[in-house]
């Protein structure tokens, strides 16, 4: 490994480190959750190659968002287990535990049944951006309206989402 | 962009905008978050949400999935299942000039398949695998099983896509099988790279991965190096899976179509089954290893709780 852009993304995440950490400390709730999720990354910048990036930091920032995504739906998830799904379970982390999955299927049902209530336009265009990973812009030329309108269209679906979980967030609790 | 809507609202909005923000945006979007409490709150929620929804089933064939006119020589002869999971890997699995065919194999029966680049594919029964003539680095796995023994190219690395899933070689030996959302991954030699394009994990030798597109979750746990794709010699190994994908695995190999109660089929499996290939003999073997009893109706193999009525 050790190739120019692996080394370039190096030196953007040390350029970048203190905002990084502040963007996770954010996300994480403290400051040594941060510390150990920069860990985590740098750790993953090493099994980087041949992967030129058009924006290393911006770049780096997406990575930051998706990798506290991850931890706090886990964490989510341990913390719903704790609070009296299921009795504790020594090696719960190596299984893919059932009751893990009865959390998230109960949320999934809430989040399908407020995506089948959607006007079929703004679902559409939510799983276009959502499921299928297109861009805004494509998205806008496929459904021949603008940018904006997509926006108007993705904000309403994931508004709409967010209000199916009612007030506490459904099993997700555990900051 | 933020004033005058609630803070649910805001919060969506910075979240729609994470793939297209530019790192001033992204410095914004920090101070935005430690501004107030009740932001970061709000965010996580959105957050979290959106992180389940990648959990959602796919959509079966879309109405607006662009025109891409090769998408149909992959469907060619592919079940319908098949052409829907792997619809929306395609645009990824594609270049121009690509002329994908498909490998199957039905219960029972194994096959070797050779890439033009070496690679070696050992494919295990009830597999299917779609492959592009002119392009040796890239395949997907359907459904079933197969073992990659893969020729290292630094200059272009192999990438193995199933449903929405990706793995991609560090030069290696292994074991894939996929079982409806669940996708096996053994290493016997070298590494592999887990959904390299995002958040990578790499599985090293002596390493297996369990992905559940369903549940969007991952778990890693040691294998031993020489268990890894076993059932090349009917040794079949099993980490905490369910009976019924159990089953599955044991019927590529036997061909014998094995069901087991549904009071039995989540309840997971840890250890190593030898098959013979005669059912006949397995059956009664596999229901004394978990403790149930066996009948047969017909072609097919039934193995309940002992004591329960046959239904």
């Amino acid at each position: 490994m050790g190739s120019p852009t692996e080394s370039g993304l190096k030196a953007v995440f040390l350029a970048e480190r203190p905002m990084l950490a502040r963007l996770l400390a954010a996300r994480l709730g403290g400051p040594d959750d941060a510390e150990d999720a920069l860990q985590d990354m740098w750790l993953k910048l090493d099994q980087f190659v041949d992967r030129p990036v058009a924006d290393p930091a911006a770049y780096l920032f997406r990575m930051a968002a998706n990798l506290a995504a991850d931890r706090r739906l886990s964490a989510a998830r341990r913390g719903a287990r704790d609070t009296g799904w299921m009795e504790a379970q020594s090696e719960a982390d190596d299984i893919p535990d059932i009751e893990r999955t009865l959390i998230a299927r109960e949320r999934l049902r809430q989040v399908e049944a407020a995506l089948d209530a959607l006007p079929e336009r703004t679902r559409t265009a939510f799983r276009m951006f959502r499921l299928e990973g297109r861009p805004q812009r494509e998205i806008a030329g496929t459904l021949g309206i603008s940018v904006s309108g997509v926006e108007k269209l993705l904000q309403r679906a994931y508004r709409q989402i967010h209000d199916s979980g009612g007030g506490e967030g459904v099993g997700m609790a555990g900051r | 962009m933020t004033e005058g809507r609630d803070i649910v609202d805001q919060a969506i909005g910075w979240h729609l905008r994470h793939a297209e923000m530019s790192s001033a945006e992204w410095h914004d979007f920090v101070a935005w978050l430690e501004a107030d409490a009740a932001h970061a709150t709000a965010y996580d929620r959105v957050a979290l949400d959106d992180a389940l929804l990648a959990d959602l089933p796919r959509p079966a064939p879309a109405p607006f999935v662009p025109a891409r006119p090769r998408r149909l020589a992959w469907a060619v002869g592919g079940t319908a299942m098949a052409a829907g999971l792997a619809a929306l890997v395609m645009p990824l699995a594609l270049t121009p000039g690509s002329v994908a065919y498909t490998v199957r194999t039905a219960p029972g029966e194994s096959r070797t398949v050779t890439l033009a680049d070496g690679t070696r594919i050992e494919m295990n029964g009830g597999t299917t695998l779609r492959l592009d003539r002119n392009d040796p680095r890239v395949a997907s796995l359907d459904a079933g099983e197969a073992v990659f023994a893969v020729r290292h190219d630094g200059g272009k690395a192999f990438v193995l896509h199933s449903g929405a899933l990706a793995l991609q070689d560090v030069g290696t030996v292994f074991d894939v099988s996929r079982n409806g959302t669940r996708l096996d991954v053994a290493v016997a030699e070298g590494a592999v790279s887990f959904q390299p394009g995002r958040e990578a994990i790499l599985i090293k030798a002596g390493t297996a991965l369990v992905a559940r597109e369903d549940i969007h979750q991952v778990a890693l746990t040691p294998v031993p190096v020489d268990a890894v794709g076993g059932w090349r010699s009917g040794r079949l190994t099993f980490n905490a899976t369910p009976l019924g994908d159990v089953a599955e695995a044991i019927r590529r190999t036997d061909g014998a179509d094995i069901r087991f109660d549904p009071d039995l089929s989540a309840r997971p499996f840890t250890g190593m089954v030898r098959l013979t290939g005669d059912a006949a003999k397995d059956v009664p073997h596999i229901a004394a290893l978990v403790g149930a009893g066996w009948r047969r109706d017909g072609e097919r193999w039934i193995i309940s709780p002992e004591g329960k009525a046959g239904n």
